[in-house]
């Protein structure tokens, strides 16, 4: 009996080892019968191409001006007034996702100018020279480590920052643009950090169909944006800012 | 008593070495296997060996070619890495694709679909993967590629040591942030790799000299962008994803915002991490002046919930393990949208061709005089609703 069970071993671990048989059977997709209607990818792909066959100033890459309506989902609250934002901007992350960096590519790309960048501002350089903080929420693990932070060191420089820009009367915008995939424990965290202290919000739909963030804003009733795609982010600033 | 004892010694003996020769057989086959990469009717101007990048490549396993395409007008250079990690067929699949099919009018694009051919000539230990997949072109032949292994194939570089020490060998940086380290610590098998053993050593393992000579090839040719083709499992964190090293931020950003989005496809842009090296999207910014990115698509048949594993899972993405970890713990369990029930191969390289696509096209808005202009690029749309990727090989 033993010996029948060290044969069945010792084969079980043979045939283990030799688990990465291949299948040389061909796909199950059937070829397509050259009479048939199937895509000759040369001959028809050129028309179809995304604009990459384009010069690099087409309309769709030169990003065009904003076109803010003021009309933006707000699921029931305010609607972000026109014109409500102006002087100097900072911009910063909250979380150090690469969300605040299109923020102020987008900006740049409006040539909207007057804004200074900088992920990591600490509290003391927040002075009365800026009139807005933007904060553009979304954790990253990637983000964080890769300047120098981890979430307890970032919530303590947002929580400073906050203190700050509220102390010298700055007008606080949050934004929270990354969707889905910028909700999460963490960057849940950093959304009840950031939004309780915001003045308007901007928001990319499908990221808040918990109304985690709406259920924040309604406590104050802060005007605020829906958006369905992250250059819209964009036209909605340029409406704040009466551009 | 000894009779019988002897009896089943030969039998477990005979049973081992039928088991070694049928196995054995199988594994050189796939070692000695060659793709063939079509270049006739393609706008592949020529090919050259990577060892011109490192002369110890010469003659070994990882001296493979690189394929040129290069345009009638003078522009930007981008090179395309596939086959990093040889059991992510997407990032592999779309490399040969683009050489395939891209025709660039302006600039140079260079494609190395199988980086780490020696990843491709083995696969996993007890991973039960396929060792090929095959697709049926639109003339119904039958083509045959690799699924490899993540790392190079041991018989090319034995053994492992218990901890890899990752260095950046002789090359200075050229754009590191402060702060930042250059060596690091990782587990033994990582010294085989590819995408954590860049930027290389001329005369290291073969896996650190085949990145000395990518390092190496991008500085001598002044390559302005690299791209390296990735997919990883469906509960990764970074998936769908581009990673951008900081020179590359806004590209990647804007190339999403303005482009990708507009096409309807989600991708998140994340930094690249100073302190994880190795990385193409890491070292290839910091030692060399090119945009460094590396593009991630999800990818079921290597994740750790799926079930059965073959070529099937690997091309139709379609796993019933995976359908039921998408629906609960509120879909959070996986970072990829698997409410359909599948993710085909077809679809994951379309997310890569489009990527590659607007991430040239931006770069080109950016930088003018490193345009590069591609015509008979792959329909995306059109790859993701016929699925069926053979329709794009020739």
């Amino acid at each position: 009996m033993k010996k029948l069970i060290v044969i069945v071993l010792t084969l079980s671990m043979l045939l283990s080892l030799a688990a990465c048989g291949g299948s040389n059977t061909p796909s199950t997709t059937p070829a397509p019968a050259t009479t048939t209607a199937a895509p000759a990818p040369a001959d028809k792909t050129t028309a179809a191409a995304p604009a990459t066959t384009q010069s690099g100033g087409d309309a769709t890459t030169a990003a065009p001006a904003p076109s803010g309506s003021g009309s933006w989902e707000t699921k029931g609250l305010p609607a972000i007034p026109a014109g409500c934002l102006s002087g100097e901007i900072l911009i910063t992350s909250v979380g150090q996702s690469t969300e605040a960096d299109s923020v102020a590519s987008l900006l740049k790309r409006a040539k909207i100018e007057n804004y200074t960048h900088n992920n990591t501002v600490s509290a003391d350089a927040v002075t009365s020279s800026y009139k807005v903080l933007i904060m553009v929420v979304g954790g990253s693990s990637k983000g964080l480590g890769g300047a120098g932070l981890d979430q307890a060191k970032e919530t303590e420089r947002v929580t400073a920052v906050i203190e700050k820009a509220k102390s010298l009367g700055l007008t606080i915008v949050c934004m929270h643009i990354g969707g889905l995939d910028r909700r999460g424990t963490m960057s849940d965290a950093f959304i009840n950090l950031a939004f309780p202290s915001a003045d308007y919000a901007i928001i990319l739909k499908d990221g808040d169909n918990d109304d985690l963030m709406k259920n924040i804003l309604a406590a104050k009733n802060v005007p605020t944006a829906y958006i369905t795609k992250t250059t819209e982010s964009r036209d909605v600033l340029a409406y704040m800012l009466g551009k | 008593m000894k009779k019988k004892g002897l009896v089943s010694t030969c039998i477990i003996l005979a049973v081992a070495i039928f088991m070694a020769v049928f196995t054995g057989i199988s594994f050189s086959k796939k070692r000695n296997f060659v793709e063939d990469v079509v270049t006739a009717g393609s706008a592949v101007t020529k090919t050259v060996k990577l060892s011109t990048y490192n002369p110890n490549l010469a003659g070994s396993f990882g001296d493979v070619d690189i394929y040129v395409l290069e345009g009638a007008e003078p522009g930007g250079q981008v090179l395309i890495l596939g086959g990093t990690h040889a059991n992510e067929p997407a990032g592999h699949m779309a490399a040969i694709v683009m050489l395939e099919q891209f025709v660039p009018t302006k600039g140079t694009v260079y494609v190395i679909p199988d980086i780490c051919k020696s990843g491709l000539s083995h696969n996993d230990p007890l991973e039960g993967t396929p060792q090929y997949l095959h697709f049926t072109t639109a003339g119904g032949e039958t083509r045959t590629f690799h699924f490899g292994s993540r790392a190079s194939n041991p018989i090319d570089q034995w053994p492992d040591p218990d901890t890899y020490l990752h260095t950046s060998g002789e090359w200075q940086p050229l754009n590191l942030p402060a702060n930042a380290k250059t060596t690091q610590t990782l587990s033994g098998s990582e010294v085989r790799n590819q995408n954590r053993c860049y930027p290389g050593i001329a005369n290291g393992t073969l896996t650190e000299k085949v990145s000395y000579a990518v390092t190496n090839m991008i500085n001598t040719l002044k390559i302005d962008m690299v791209i390296d083709l990735h997919e990883s499992s469906p509960e990764y964190a970074v998936n769908n994803a581009i990673v951008a090293h900081e020179n590359a931020k806004e590209i990647a950003s804007m190339a999403y915002s303005l482009n990708l989005e507009e096409q309807g496809m989600k991708f998140k842009i994340e930094p690249s991490p100073i302190s994880l090296r190795g990385l193409t999207h890491r070292e290839l910014g910091d030692y060399t002046d090119a945009f460094a990115l590396l593009c991630e698509v999800g990818n079921p048949s290597q994740g750790r919930f799926r079930g059965f594993t073959d070529e099937t899972l690997a091309i139709t993405g379609k796993d019933p393990c995976y359908k039921v970890a998408s629906e609960i713990h509120d879909g959070k369990l996986l970072y990829v949208d698997y409410s359909s029930g599948d993710f085909p191969i077809s679809l994951r390289v379309a997310r890569h061709v489009a990527a590659v696509a607007a991430l040239v096209e931006e770069m080109g808005f950016e930088y003018p005089e490193k345009e590069i202009l591609i015509d008979n690029i792959p329909d995306v749309e059109e790859m993701i609703e016929t699925d069926d990727l053979g329709l794009w090989l020739r």
